[in-house]
């Protein structure tokens, strides 16, 4: 099991009149390959819960486990913890720093005390991998466009070749062509045989890509499963700051006037079949 | 048609340095009471637009009259700034104190309001954005939605006759976007403040009054939303999308059901499906 956190309950400066309990017996497991969605509103408690699948934050031990490792005891090695979660955070761009794209890129795994030329195949493999040309390796990461910047800085974290990936937000303020492109570089890194945790607020995004969802709502996981088991409870989702996908929302206008519509149905072809049936007769 | 508040006459405008201009011959006049959703992919001139319509930088041709004032000298453009007011994108990067009610009456200090007036202008902002509770919160505490509210209320004490929101929705959760969605189209029903609202999400624009898309610093279609959004594969071309119903609307006709063109909104394709049932 890649990850499995049992029971994590956190609380910010406990003690003092700013205590906060950003996370409340959360409990949730991670199979090898999946990809997992989470989802809630502002300071439902996502950003500190992933914080807690590399260690940023720790727990007592017995709560986080990632690949059996107990990231709660003492002696753990965090740094091989780190290799392999990899994290990319809200608007990582802000992140970069390097004179050059392959220079940032080659931070990471610098670090890791690779010898040069395993650096520079990973860097060349990473630049490929997030769809970046072979030349921009040269370049400065500042004089390229928002949506580039944002994938040099996952190509960092890819160069670490870490085997679950956690992305906060990856799409959060890109153009619809810069979301789709960025939606499609998330799908096809799953597809290289990560496992990937994408934290989102689009209904409509982690439907179409992901295989379950865990909403978290006030620090507890309110719904988990797949999306047509979450989207089923579409007034719940709404009365807590989240959404359906728009074709789910249809789905249900139409149910409540009369047609025959399967619960749970979110997806653009299966409304419009269960439409066309519901007008054919059945045929 | 009322008359026009914004009059932008072959404006375009270039950076110090850049190798093309941001705006180029940019022509759109907006009415007052209008409500007016500018699109276009990252790098479109949207933003750089927007500052010209706050006097943040002036025209390098071209001529641009806004409330009545074409900004040339300095006093121009406060002037311009207290008639159109600004939201920008990241609630963080606009909010200067450490106390909600003290940031919505920085811009009217500054303006040298009287005490009483400012007092009153605040107490009515706060109330208008539905954040009175947290007068006295910091702003530290707040989500981004109500950072945004906040940012709102800002700019709503001096005010304007215009509100320009700059994708002030993109960092947002569903329910902040919703909020700070329905108050400014509530600020532009009720009190009839004119809006240019810049957005990524095309189910914002589809509410517009009117739907202006920049490509490359010009503009490169304008209409209705429903114009606008008919035209599927010129819109995908220019990096943008249509509302996912449009979609669904142009599958069901394919499959031969009679709907007619440019369903945008749930509410609209549920009543015509119901119709066909």
């Amino acid at each position: 099991m890649p990850v499995e956190i049992k029971k994590l309950t956190h609380v910010y400066m406990p003690g003092t009149p700013f205590e906060a309990r950003a996370l409340n017996e959360v409990s949730l497991n991670i199979r090898d390959g999946e990809f997992i969605g989470i989802i809630g509103h502002t300071g439902s408690g996502k950003s500190t819960l992933i914080s807690h699948f590399n260690g940023l934050e720790r727990s007592q031990p017995g709560v986080v486990f990632v690949n059996g490792v107990d990231l709660g005891e003492k002696d753990t090695d965090m740094i091989a913890v780190r290799r392999v979660v990899g994290l990319v955070f809200q608007y990582p761009e802000y992140q970069l720093f390097e004179e050059t794209v392959a220079k940032d890129i080659a931070f990471g795994p610098r670090n890791l005390g690779l010898d040069e030329a395993e650096i520079e195949r990973r860097v060349a493999r990473a630049i490929e991998l997030v769809g970046l040309d072979a030349s921009a390796a040269e370049k400065s990461p500042f004089e390229l466009s928002g949506g580039q910047k944002r994938r040099v800085a996952i190509a960092g974290v890819l160069a670490m070749q870490p085997s679950i990936l956690v992305l906060d937000e990856p799409a959060a303020g890109l153009d619809p062509a810069g979301r789709r492109d960025m939606l499609e570089l998330v799908k096809s890194i799953h597809a290289s045989g990560v496992t990937v945790v994408m934290v989102s607020h689009s209904m409509d995004d982690v439907g179409r890509l992901c295989d379950r969802l865990y909403v978290l709502n006030k620090g507890e996981i309110a719904f988990s499963g797949t999306p047509a088991e979450v989207f089923v409870h579409d007034q719940r989702l709404h009365e807590i700051g989240l959404d359906v996908p728009e074709c789910a929302k249809l789905a249900r206008k139409l149910r409540e006037a009369g047609y025959d519509m399967p619960e749970g149905i979110y997806r653009m072809e299966d409304v419009r079949d269960a439409i066309l049936r519901n007008l054919n007769g059945g045929k | 048609m009322n008359k026009p508040i914004i009059e932008a006459r072959n404006v375009s405008f270039q950076y110090e340095g850049a190798q093309s201009p941001a705006v180029n011959d940019v022509s759109l006049s907006v009415a007052q009471g209008e409500f007016v959703a500018v699109l276009g992919r990252n790098g479109s001139g949207k933003s750089t637009f927007a500052k010209l319509l706050n006097a943040l930088q002036l025209p390098t041709s071209g001529e641009l009259i806004v409330n009545g004032i074409k900004a040339v000298t300095e006093d121009d453009c406060y002037e311009v700034r207290k008639s159109c007011g600004m939201v920008f994108q990241n609630p963080d990067n606009q909010i200067v104190t450490t106390i909600v009610e003290e940031d919505c009456a920085f811009g009217l200090e500054n303006l040298g309001t009287p005490p009483e007036e400012i007092r009153r202008r605040v107490d009515e902002a706060l109330e208008s954005v539905g954040m009175s509770d947290y007068a006295l919160a910091s702003p530290s505490m707040l989500s981004g939605g109500q950072k945004q509210r906040i940012a709102v209320a800002g700019v709503l004490a001096m005010r304007p006759k215009i509100i320009v929101f700059d994708e002030s929705t993109a960092m947002l959760d569903p329910i902040g976007r919703r909020d700070v969605f329905g108050i400014a189209r509530r600020l532009n029903l009720e009190e009839r403040i004119t809006v240019v609202w810049i957005t990524h999400f095309m189910e914002e624009a589809a509410l517009a009054d009117r739907v202006v898309v920049m490509d490359g610093g010009k503009i490169a279609l304008e209409g209705t939303p429903r114009e606008v959004f008919s035209r599927t594969e010129q819109v995908l071309e220019l990096g943008l999308d249509v509302p996912e119903m449009m979609k669904l609307s142009r599958q069901l006709r394919d499959k031969g059901l009679s709907l007619p063109e440019g369903l945008m909104t749930v509410e609209e394709m549920a009543v015509e499906l119901c119709r066909l049932k």
